[in-house]
């Protein structure tokens, strides 16, 4: 299936890769193409960098979603269509979860809590447990036809998939418990009898009131375990469904390709396939035919070496100039057979595209509908 | 227990800008953080010393750059006396609970249990504080042998995921009282903002996307952590694609070229896009030295998409070679 047939058809589309690639451009540029071809979009972007949200209208730090006009995009766009857009920010996700789920005292007793403070920064720091919460929200809205992920880098973007799981670990895992009730708990059969005996071990561990404070979270926390645990499952089967489609962006260098390969590995080993692949910034254009033929064979290319004896002035630019053609081609084909090895290891029914390097950065909604529109299939791009 | 003395292993690393003990290399994805931190291990090996680098989660990268494709939870030889660690939760686990906790029978049982290990994988910040201990005992020594490498590198992104182990010390400091596990811990987290022991090393490509978020991170670094900033290393900066003396004739004949479709045009044609590449570049660079006044290094883009082992050796030797001292910079 084209990435056109995704936009046209699913209704989360998780934008998954290494850092540096360009990724959250991309994941926008789907959004406004989806948006002009008459779907209701959200795009949902992690940290994007100040001239995306620019070009997106999103002010940083900005909570909520925004709507994103396309008027500008004219004759481009079909009327029915809409974009919308929205910046994680990962602390008040979770600050917003946790009010929701709590009871106004335990919210308020919440806010006190040293160690909710440094544990929900840290919480946060993943996105993973933010990023679940509000896509949990948005898919259920029945606002959006499609919603645009974007994920943090790496394998953070598998701690999305695992964070549901993770999430309830955290709470629940008995160990949490502990804190709670010690004299009770599982701790007790690691120790000699007697709840003396386990505070004293807590304590040496840590100060007293460090002791307290974990308690008080916990004993916020558990009881909120049936709506998380509910809430969880239901991002899980999202993640899962047919109708959610997971692209890859990666660069057809060496260390990109190596990231893009573990992640692949990974969404694998949690059962899901990649529905498309995209290589940005793969090649630099090339105008035209070079003056002096490159071989067809890298191997026999020249490695800078100007073809001519330079005689003048003349000669010297064309020598340099030829030479400099050489390399970016050799550069490019390099690229492509890099590419072209990574997608023979990905399923035939994944789409491979290749975006070229462009001159400039995407300044506005037009130039990331141009960017989205150079991401049909172009098959071979030596 | 006989630690070798902090006296023998501090030093001055204002003296050079790459002897430092302990070297993070931070920046945002994708500009070649992990060939630096390779670069730099294989020069410090030439050298003489004893060089281990250290990515903090798996990734394929590492064992990918340095030629080996394995990843090690112990520190592993990789190439031309370079060690390799690939940081692994279940070894850090079992070796702060062997070093941490007073109870013997109590540690191995903790360091067995499923749901602890569970617990404390998902628990915000755990991996952080194993991760920290594990990088300080590895640059201090432990119990009674003394440190085994003589620089440690760690490859360190600048996700928030990472940047959470800067907080670490700071975080020790507000949560823990005064007991047995602050001052170990503290011993091995403090090495993060010891001046005599560490810095660390932004990298970025001269890319006007990367540039900006550079400087927003370098921002962050200088307002909100201790550790010692070191050098500004500019990665992948592109060669002058026509030399200065040709560039004259370039812009007159693509003037007078005007109209006439040939091959010799379209190669003029592409070099002013590198040309105009290239002077972008130059420009980014200037805005980043200006703004952080960091000691920096430029290296080259490099022609091939994976550097070999021996263009990595080059780089770690413009690094080593080209790195200015950082007692020059506004500190």
């Amino acid at each position: 299936m084209t990435i056109l047939e995704l936009l046209r058809t699913r209704r989360l589309v998780c934008c998954v890769g290494p850092g540096g690639v360009g990724k959250t451009t991309i994941a926008a540029a789907l959004g406004v193409r989806a948006a002009c071809e008459g779907r209701r979009v959200l795009v949902l972007t992690i940290d994007p960098a100040r001239r995306l949200a620019d070009a997106l209208g999103l002010q940083g730090g900005d909570p909520g979603v925004i709507d994103v006009p396309l008027a500008q995009l004219r004759a481009r766009a079909a009327q029915r269509g809409t974009l919308s857009a929205a910046m994680l920010d990962a602390k008040s996700s979770f600050d917003a979860m946790v009010q929701r789920l709590a009871s106004d005292s335990a919210a308020r007793q919440i806010e006190d809590n040293r160690l909710y403070r440094v544990l929900s920064r840290a919480l946060a720091r993943a996105h993973a447990q933010a990023a679940m919460e509000l896509l949990y929200d948005v898919a259920h809205s029945g606002l959006y036809d499609l919603v645009i992920l974007d994920t943090p880098p790496m394998r953070a973007a598998l701690e999305i998939l695992d964070a549901p799981r993770r999430l309830l670990d955290f709470f629940d895992s008995g160990v949490a418990r502990w804190f709670l009730d010690p004299p009770r708990g599982r701790l007790s059969q690691l120790l000699p009898r007697g709840s003396a005996a386990v505070a004293r071990l807590l304590s040496l561990l840590g100060s007293r009131r460090l002791v307290t404070e974990a308690g008080q979270f916990f004993g916020i926390f558990l009881p909120l375990e049936p709506s998380l645990r509910e809430r969880a499952g239901g991002v899980e089967r999202l993640l899962r469904q047919p109708e959610t489609a997971f692209v890859l962006v990666c660069a057809p260098r060496a260390t990109s390709l190596a990231d893009a390969a573990s992640l692949r590995d990974g969404l694998d080993e949690r059962g899901i396939g990649l529905d498309a692949v995209v290589f940005n910034r793969a090649y630099i254009p090339e105008v035209g035919q070079p003056s002096v033929p490159v071989s067809d064979r890298v191997a026999d290319a020249p490695d800078g070496a100007p073809p001519l004896e330079p005689e003048d002035c003349d000669d010297r630019l064309r020598a340099a100039l030829a030479a400099l053609r050489t390399q970016v081609s050799i550069r490019n084909r390099l690229a492509s057979l890099a590419s072209r090895e990574f997608s023979g290891r990905l399923g035939s029914d994944c789409s491979v595209s290749s975006v070229p390097e462009l001159p400039e950065s995407v300044r506005d909604l037009a130039g990331l509908l141009d960017l989205a529109e150079l991401l049909e299939p172009t098959g071979d791009q030596s | 227990m006989a630690l070798e003395p902090l006296s023998a292993i501090r030093s001055d690393p204002s003296l050079d800008a790459f002897s430092a003990r302990l070297q993070l290399v931070t920046g945002k994805g994708g500009v070649g953080k992990t060939t630096v931190s390779a670069a730099l291990a294989l020069g410090a090996a030439r050298r003489g010393l004893r060089p281990l680098v250290v990515e903090l989660s798996a990734r394929a990268s590492l064992g990918d750059v340095l030629g080996t494709g394995v990843r090690s939870p112990e520190p592993k030889l990789a190439v031309r006396g370079v060690w390799a660690l690939s940081l692994q939760f279940d070894k850090l686990l079992l070796d702060y609970v062997t070093e941490h906790i007073p109870f013997p029978a109590i540690a191995r049982r903790v360091a067995e249990h499923a749901g602890l290990k569970r617990f404390l994988q998902a628990a915000p910040g755990a991996t952080e504080v194993l991760t920290l201990d594990a990088v300080g005992r590895l640059v201090l020594g432990w119990r009674s042998q003394p440190p085994r490498f003589n620089r440690v590198f760690v490859d360190l992104d600048a996700t928030g995921h990472s940047l959470m182990l800067l907080e670490v010390p700071r975080v020790i400091r507000e949560l823990l009282g005064e007991g047995p596990l602050r001052r170990s811990l503290g011993r091995t987290t403090s090495v993060l903002e010891d001046e005599f022991l560490t810095r660390l090393h932004i990298v970025t490509t001269p890319e006007s996307l990367a540039v900006q978020e550079t400087l927003e991170l370098w921002q962050r670094l200088r307002g909100e952590y201790r550790v010692p900033l070191g050098t500004l290393i500019i990665n992948q900066f592109p060669a002058d694609p026509v030399p200065g003396a040709l560039r004259p004739l370039l812009d007159e004949a693509l003037r007078t070229d005007l109209g006439s479709k040939s091959a010799v045009r379209d190669d003029r044609l592409l070099a002013r896009a590198q040309l105009l590449s290239y002077e972008r570049a130059e420009r980014e660079k200037k805005r980043l030295m200006d703004a952080t006044r960091l000691p920096a290094v430029i290296l080259p883009q490099l022609a091939t998409l994976r550097p070999s082992v021996d263009e990595l050796a080059r780089l770690g030797e413009e690094l080593f070679t080209a790195g200015p001292p950082s007692g020059e910079d506004e500190r």
